[in-house]
C-alpha cells in the first residue's frame, strides 16, 4: 500500500463506492462498496453491502450490513444486523442483534447481546452474554459464559472455563414468559473443559476436571478426574471417574 | 495406523496436560489444526492425533514455558510467522544456512542483495533439503522452484505439502494442503512429501 494519506469517503442517501484505501467509510442510507476495501473506520448506518474482501481497524454497523467476502478488523461493534460470508478475524467483537459468518469466526473477546451463527469453528479468548449462539465446528475459547435464551448449537465445545446458564431473574423473567422452556436449550455433541458447569444442556459427552451438570441437562456421559456433582432433574446417563491429568 | 495415533482423553494422561491446556494451544496456533483428525469409535466420534508429533510438540512447549516464554512467543517459534526475519542471499551463505547448490539453484532466479522474504526463506531451504537428500536433481530442483514460487504465497502461511512425483522419466512438482491426500495412476512414483511447515520450523530454529 502506499504512503499517501487515505481520504475519507461518505456516501449520503444512495450510492456506490469503489473498492481501494480510505480513511473512514461512512454510509448514511444505503450503500455500496464494489470490490476490496481497506480503511481505518468502517460506518454503517443504514444499510451497507461490501462486494469484496473488508480491511478495517473499526467497523460500527448500525442497521444492516452484509460482507460478500472475507472481514479483518480489530473491532466490529454490530447494532443490528451483519453478515460475513466468507470468515472473519476480530479483535473485540460485539454483538448487540445478530451476527452470521459464513466460514470460520477467530476474535479476541465476543460480547454477545442477542444471536451469533458462525458456519464453520469459532475461536475466541471469551465468548460472554446471553441470546444465542449456532456454531458449525468447534467453539474454542478460553472462557464461556452463556446465558440462553433460545435454542443453542456447537457440534464441539471446548475450552477452559465453560458455563452455559439459564436466563436469569429480574428483567428478564418478563420476556422468559413468552419463551417455552423446552426451546431454551444447547445442544452439542461434546464439551471439554478444566471447570465445566452446564444448564440446558444436551449432550453426548461431557469431559472435564470439574463437572457440574445443572438442572435441565441431558447427559449421555460425563468424564471427570476432580469432581463432579448433578443436580436434581439432571439426567446422566453415566458418570465416569478417569485419572487426573494435570 | 492405530498405533501411530492418539487419542486426546490418551494424550491428556500420557502428556500430563488438561483439556483447557489443549485447546488453548490449539488456539494459539501451537498444535496445527490439521493434527486433530476424527474418528468415529465405539464410544462415539473421538479425535486422533498424531501420537509422535504431538508428544514431542507438547514437550516442546512445556519445556519453552519453564524458560518464562509466552504463548506467543512459543507460537513464533514452533509456526513461524512471515514476518520479522530479514536476511540476504550474502546472509544466507556466510551463515551457511543451506548448501552452495541450493544457493545456485535460487539465486539463478532470486538475485538482489533485497532482504528475502520469509516464504523465500522458506523455498530454499525446502530446495535445499531435496538436494541433500538426492531425491532431485539440480534440474529439477529449479522445477521445485518454479512450484515453490508460483504456488506458496497463494497458500497465505496456511500450511503446504510440497510433493515431487516423477513418471517415465518426467518430473514435476506440487503443492497441496497439509491435510490432501493425493492420489496417483499407479505409473506415476511420489518421490517424496515434504512438510512446509516443518522446513519453516527447522529453518526458524537455526536462524535463532
Amino acid at each position: 500500500m502506499s504512503d499517501q494519506t487515505r481520504n475519507d469517503a461518505r456516501i449520503a442517501g444512495e450510492g456506490t463506492l469503489s473498492g481501494g484505501s480510505y480513511g473512514t467509510i461512512t454510509i448514511n442510507g444505503a450503500g455500496t462498496i464494489s470490490g476490496d476495501v481497506d480503511c481505518s473506520n468502517l460506518r454503517i448506518n443504514g444499510a451497507g453491502t461490501a462486494n469484496g474482501r473488508v480491511k478495517a481497524e473499526s467497523a460500527t454497523i448500525n442497521g444492516t450490513g452484509t460482507i460478500n467476502g472475507e472481514m479483518q478488523s480489530a473491532e466490529l461493534n454490530v447494532n443490528g444486523d451483519a453478515s460475513i460470508r466468507d470468515g472473519a478475524g476480530i479483535g473485540r467483537l460485539s454483538i448487540k442483534g445478530r451476527c452470521s459468518i459464513g466460514g470460520g469466526l477467530a476474535a479476541h473477546d465476543i460480547d454477545l447481546k442477542g444471536e451469533l451463527k458462525v458456519g464453520g469453528d469459532c475461536e475466541a479468548e471469551s465468548v460472554t452474554g446471553e441470546g444465542a449462539f449456532a456454531i458449525g465446528g468447534l467453539l474454542n475459547a478460553g472462557t464461556i459464559d452463556m446465558r440462553l435464551y433460545a435454542p443453542c448449537s456447537a457440534r464441539e465445545i471446548g475450552g477452559e472455563r465453560i458455563t452455559i446458564r439459564q436466563p436469569g431473574t429480574g428483567f428478564s423473567s418478563f420476556t422468559q414468559l413468552f419463551t417455552f422452556w423446552a426451546e431454551k436449550r444447547l445442544t452439542a455433541e461434546t464439551i471439554e473443559g478444566d471447570d465445566v458447569f452446564l444448564e440446558l444442556t444436551v449432550a453426548k459427552t461431557v469431559r472435564g476436571r470439574n463437572v457440574t451438570i445443572g438442572e435441565g441437562c441431558k447427559i449421555e456421559l460425563v468424564e471427570y478426574s476432580d469432581n463432579y456433582s448433578i443436580a436434581e432433574g439432571a439426567t446422566v446417563g453415566e458418570a465416569r471417574k478417569v485419572a487426573a491429568e494435570a | 495406523m492405530d498405533t501411530d495415533m492418539i487419542s486426546k482423553k490418551d494424550l491428556l494422561a500420557a502428556a500430563n496436560i488438561s483439556y483447557g491446556q489443549l485447546y488453548r494451544w490449539k488456539r494459539k496456533g501451537l498444535i496445527p489444526e490439521a493434527w486433530f483428525i476424527k474418528k468415529s469409535s465405539f464410544t462415539g466420534q473421538e479425535t486422533f492425533l498424531p501420537r509422535d508429533k504431538v508428544l514431542a510438540r507438547v514437550e516442546k512447549i512445556k519445556s519453552m514455558k519453564s524458560e518464562d516464554l509466552s504463548l506467543d512467543d512459543i507460537a513464533d517459534a514452533v509456526s513461524p510467522s512471515l514476518a520479522e526475519v530479514s536476511l540476504t542471499l550474502a546472509d544466507v551463505r556466510e551463515r551457511k544456512l543451506v548448501s552452495e547448490a541450493a544457493l545456485e539453484v535460487f539465486s539463478a532466479k532470486h538475485s538482489g542483495d533485497e532482504p528475502l522474504r520469509f516464504g523465500e526463506l522458506v523455498s530454499l531451504s525446502a530446495l535445499d533439503t531435496l538436494l541433500k537428500t538426492g531425491d532431485v536433481s539440480l534440474d529439477e530442483g529449479r522445477v521445485v522452484l518454479e512450484a515453490l514460487d508460483g504456488a506458496y504465497p497463494a497458500f497465505e502461511g496456511r500450511g503446504a505439502d510440497l510433493l515431487f512425483v516423477r513418471k517415465l522419466g518426467m518430473s514435476t512438482a506440487v503443492l497441496v494442503t497439509t491435510s490432501a491426500e493425493v492420489r496417483f495412476e499407479p505409473a506415476a512414483r511420489v518421490v517424496v512429501r515434504l512438510s512446509l511447515a516443518e522446513c519453516a520450523e527447522a529453518l526458524s530454529a537455526s536462524i535463532r
